[in-house]
């Protein structure tokens, strides 16, 4: 309802400022034309409407009047003037008593009058008017006197008597010795009276009361003129009050106005264009009729809607309006022919087609312009044809280039979408135009990275609820476990115990410890894997971590009976890492390599410089001497120096630590399986650790920043990390 | 410790929800001659502490009733006795939670019986011998927290204990007691140890920082003064 009442409301504002405008430049128009047929006229009815508040300020009543004093005084000099005073007479009685006249010749006695008295203008030269009566005229034989409401009028101004008194002038009346001009009218007494408020007079057709009503017509003519005329103004101004609920109704005009070619367009305006060229040229004839100013009045606001209807066109629809032809509309319905077939063949489709369309335009173009060289018949509609296939010609090459473009842009957009994928973003999704044609790749595409991203979320998730199982668990093991250890340090303490017994013990303190340090590495592996574990990087030389971690497990070393090999450059290797959980992933991998090599074998340590690429797999060949005993079990390996490899480069140069050892034990496992959380590398699981070792070696090298590898060959088994190297002063 | 017994029973108060684990403290803690008292939750901890001359306190965090924190944050409003909490939560931020609201050591569970035996003997040791830290302090003595160095006598003493230092080892505590918080190299330490230019350093130096360990720490594993600041170098905490 409130749509809908809306919806009129905009509908009754715009239509009062159509009206308004309507009414408002059509009288402006109508003046317009009338003031251009008539200056004087026009002005002049003008001034008479809103001005002239009584007849006898009009030009009409003074003419009248002037003329009927002519009368009079003509009859009263004429020679034979009998018939004369007859007719005058006659023409005066018309008036009633509108009109009082009292003439006399004084010298033949002559006198014309509708009245009895004189007034007693004879005597004292001035008339005394009866009630009702507010205007006269009088001639005494040498002067003239006029007086209007008992003001007198000045009739000798020369302003005064060419504003509707010149018919006096011009008979003379207003010369300056009247007995030259005319003896006889020196002797004559001429008075006309007019009453205040002309009157219809009865039967006859009173000349002074037809001023009266034309002036009245005249006067309700243009107020109601200017009524309307203010109504439209109202209108308008109305209509500017709620410009914003005109503004929508303007809205569907445009979209209205935007359904339309622009082809249609054209025609329409042309149309319009000839009728307001053939309304001008029939009417502009001189004078003009009702009929002719309502046509003029009508061209002209055809014209202003016309004008408006493109302006509102132009603003809503702006280039669509020029969009929206014909080849547009035919390559949008091809295009929903193509949008059918797969992508490929509607590619081909595309170019097929776009071949076709140009090799017709071109024959059209080519037969038009041979015509045009050659032919004898009108060349108009040739010259049109040939310029018209040149231009579609050119608009579809333009089109075609166009849509080619975005297409490939819109596939570097897909491409790039996919490799931002592949790096991880889950997140931005790709924005195509629902028209393009790789919107519904795109889609797809979007579709995907949101199965992705529910995927990865949902695998966050368990991973949480993973670590908050683990810790409570792992408390809830713990505290019980504090009890066992405790008792059965106390019961191991026990003195009186028989032997076996005292083994017994000893077998459950060292599963207790054992059990001890499986939660604790169980615990820290989930938090690792899960990556709910603080790191603190800081700027650390990883080959002083290495040399500290070897020389912290210096006893264990000795007592293997192992020889390590170690290899690490002079110059420091700067890393940005987690000092504390790196020591963790070399002292796990150097005790697996003290647990599980073969007895009085070597164990390699080895980091070397490089940008990962060429010898980060293989390490260095040990061809160097054993020179630097430094404990006798540890070498430091004589070293190439890498400074020089270092430095000058800031790619991102890397450091590979290798430890190698060969395998107590046949190792039939793959480098997979041995990361597995609970692989062990003899698949026993019975002597003592956890079994999490390089589970938690890997996961820590990962998220301290950098890379771990396993690589089994033969009974050989190599740890590979890798970390990206900083400059010195990082 | 015959000092301690001289004084007659030192009262310690455990608390913990898990009996079990009370009382297997308890044994050990009376093995050595302190009197125990048992409380199960806060409370009750708060209790006890108010009607007995408690000395020290072993507290779990998570009990039921009043936990371990509060109960840490009420006992240090009135006492000044040394608190050592128990807990299975072993993550870094519980430990510096724990020791922030004012307890004195932080032990996770499951514990070595003997090292909760060494960290209270250590910790009432120096609260009754050293407590008072100002009254006795002498200008030439190097310190982080229990961990003196006196320079005139050229002994280290731990929470009062005296401790053997070879010669190398008393100058490597010296260097860095006297810079406590600084990371020293390896190399640094060789060459002002040692006074001659550092070669193969980081093992010597790594093997004599061991030693002083397991001699000045109760865990040589977990230490609490001279630790190893992994791929930088060695330092004393200042504490």
């Amino acid at each position: 309802m409130d749509i809908k009442l809306k919806k009129s409301k905009a509908l009754i504002v715009w239509l009062c400022f159509f009206i308004g405008i309507c009414i408002v430049a059509g009288i402006i128009t109508g003046g317009i034309v009338l003031l251009k047929e008539d200056y004087h006229g026009f002005l002049y009815a003008l001034d008479k409407a809103f001005f002239k508040l009584d007849i006898k300020d009009t030009l009409e009543f003074k003419h009248t009047i002037s003329l009927r004093f002519h009368m009079l005084a003509e009859a009263l000099t004429d020679e034979n003037a009998e018939e004369r005073l007859k007719e005058v007479q006659s023409n005066l009685e018309k008036e009633g008593q509108n009109l009082i006249y009292y003439a006399k010749n004084l010298q033949n006695g002559v006198k014309l009058s509708n009245s009895e008295t004189d007034f007693g203008a004879a005597a004292k030269g001035f008339p005394n008017l009866p009630d009702g009566y507010d205007y006269y005229i009088f001639f005494y034989g040498k002067k003239m006197t006029i007086e209007d409401s008992g003001k007198a009028v000045n009739i000798y101004d020369k302003n005064v008597y060419n504003a509707g008194y010149s018919v006096l002038k011009h008979y003379g009346y207003l010369s300056e010795d009247i007995a030259l001009v005319n003896p006889i009218l020196s002797k004559c007494h001429i008075l006309l009276i007019v009453k205040k408020d002309i009157e219809e007079v009865d039967g006859q057709e009173s000349q002074l009361y037809q001023i009266k009503q034309d002036l009245n017509d005249l006067k309700s003519f243009f107020g109601r003129i200017f009524i309307v005329f203010l109504i439209g103004w109202v209108l308008i101004f109305l209509s500017i009050l709620n410009r914003v609920t005109k503004k929508e109704f303007d809205v569907k005009i445009g979209n209205f106005l935007g359904k339309f070619w622009i082809e249609i367009k054209i025609i329409a305006a042309l149309i319009i264009l000839f009728i307001v060229v053939l309304i001008s040229y029939r009417y502009d004839s001189i004078g003009i009729s009702m009929l002719q100013l309502l046509a003029k009045i009508f061209t002209v606001l055809i014209v202003i809607w016309s004008l408006y209807f493109v302006f509102i066109d132009l603003l809503h629809n702006r280039k669509k309006v020029f969009y929206n032809n014909t080849i547009n509309s035919l390559i949008k319905v091809y295009r929903t022919f193509e949008r059918k077939k797969p992508f490929q063949k509607g590619m081909l489709l595309r170019l097929y087609v776009f071949i076709a369309a140009e090799a017709i335009l071109v024959i059209t173009a080519g037969i038009s312009f041979i015509i045009l060289a050659f032919g004898n018949t009108n060349k108009i509609p040739f010259l049109f044809g040939f310029l018209l296939s040149l231009a579609i010609g050119v608009y579809l090459i333009y089109r075609y280039v166009r849509r080619y473009n975005n297409t490939v842009s819109d596939i570097g957009k897909l491409i790039d979408q996919i490799e931002a994928i592949k790096n991880g973003d889950v997140k931005n999704k790709l924005q195509l135009n629902p028209d393009a044609d790789m919107y519904n790749a795109a889609q797809s595409l979007n579709k995907i990275q949101e199965g992705i991203n529910k995927a990865v979320e949902a695998r966050i998730r368990s991973e949480r609820t993973k670590v908050e199982l683990i810790t409570n668990v792992s408390h809830d093991l713990k505290t019980p476990l504090t009890s066992i250890i405790s008792y059965v340090d106390l019961l191991y303490k026990e003195e009186g115990l028989s032997e076996h017994i005292k083994d017994y013990i000893k077998i459950i303190k060292q599963k207790s410890d054992r059990l001890k340090t499986l939660i604790a590495d169980l615990f820290d592996l989930t938090k690792a894997t899960s990556g709910e574990i603080n790191v603190d990087f800081e700027k650390i030389d990883l080959g002083k971590l290495v040399w500290q971690t070897l020389a912290d497990m210096n006893d264990d070393i000795e007592q293997s009976g192992l020889k390590f090999k170690v290899n690490i450059p002079e110059s420091p290797l700067f890393i940005m890492s987690d000092g504390k959980k790196l020591y963790r992933v070399f002292q796990n991998l150097i005790s697996n390599a003290l647990k599980y090599s073969l007895a009085g074998s070597r164990v390699y340590v080895d980091l070397t410089a490089g940008n990962g690429k060429g010898n980060a797999g293989n390490g260095k060949d040990n061809d160097g001497k054993d020179n630097t005993a430094m404990k006798d079990n540890i070498y430091r390996e004589e070293n190439v120096d890498m400074e020089n490899n270092i430095n000058g480069f800031d790619d991102p140069w890397q450091v590979t630590a290798i430890i190698k050892n060969i395998a107590n034990y046949e190792m039939n496992f793959t480098e997979d399986e041995i990361l597995e959380r609970f692989a062990r590398g003899d698949k026993a699981r019975s002597t003592e650790g956890s079994g999490l070792g390089l589970a938690i070696a890997k996961s820590f090298t990962q998220v301290c920043g950098g890379e771990f590898d396993i690589v089994i060959d033969g009974d050989m088994f190599k740890a590979i990390l890798k970390f990206n190297l900083i400059g010195e002063n990082a | 410790m015959d000092n301690l017994n001289e004084a007659g029973k030192l009262s310690i108060l455990v608390v913990d929800d898990d009996k079990e684990i009370v009382n297997a403290i308890s044994i050990y803690l009376e093995n050595e001659g302190y009197r125990v008292y048992k409380a199960y939750d806060g409370f009750q901890a708060l209790d006890i502490i108010t009607s007995h001359d408690i000395k020290l306190i072993l507290i779990d965090i998570m009990m039921p009733r009043l936990d371990g924190l509060s109960a840490v944050v009420k006992i240090r409003e009135q006492k000044n006795i040394p608190i050592i909490i128990l807990s299975a939560k072993s993550e870094d931020s519980d430990k510096i939670l724990g020791l922030s609201i004012g307890a004195d050591d932080y032990v996770t569970k499951p514990f070595n019986p003997m090292e909760l035996v060494a960290r209270v003997k250590s910790q009432l040791r120096r609260y009754l011998t050293l407590g008072d830290v100002n009254g006795t302090r002498k200008a030439n003595v190097l310190k982080s927290g229990g961990l003196c160095f006196d320079l005139d006598s050229r002994t280290v003493t731990v929470d009062g204990e005296p401790v053997k230092l070879t010669a190398t080892e008393m100058k490597i505590v010296e260097l860095l007691l006297r810079h406590p918080g600084r990371v020293f190299p390896a190399e640094e330490i060789y060459e002002r140890v040692w006074q001659e230019p550092a070669y193969n350093a980081e093992n010597t130096v790594m093997v004599h920082i061991r030693r002083i360990r397991e001699k000045i720490e109760i865990n040589p594993r977990e230490p609490k003064y001279l630790k190893v600041v992994w791929g930088i170098g060695y330092k004393i905490e200042k504490i």
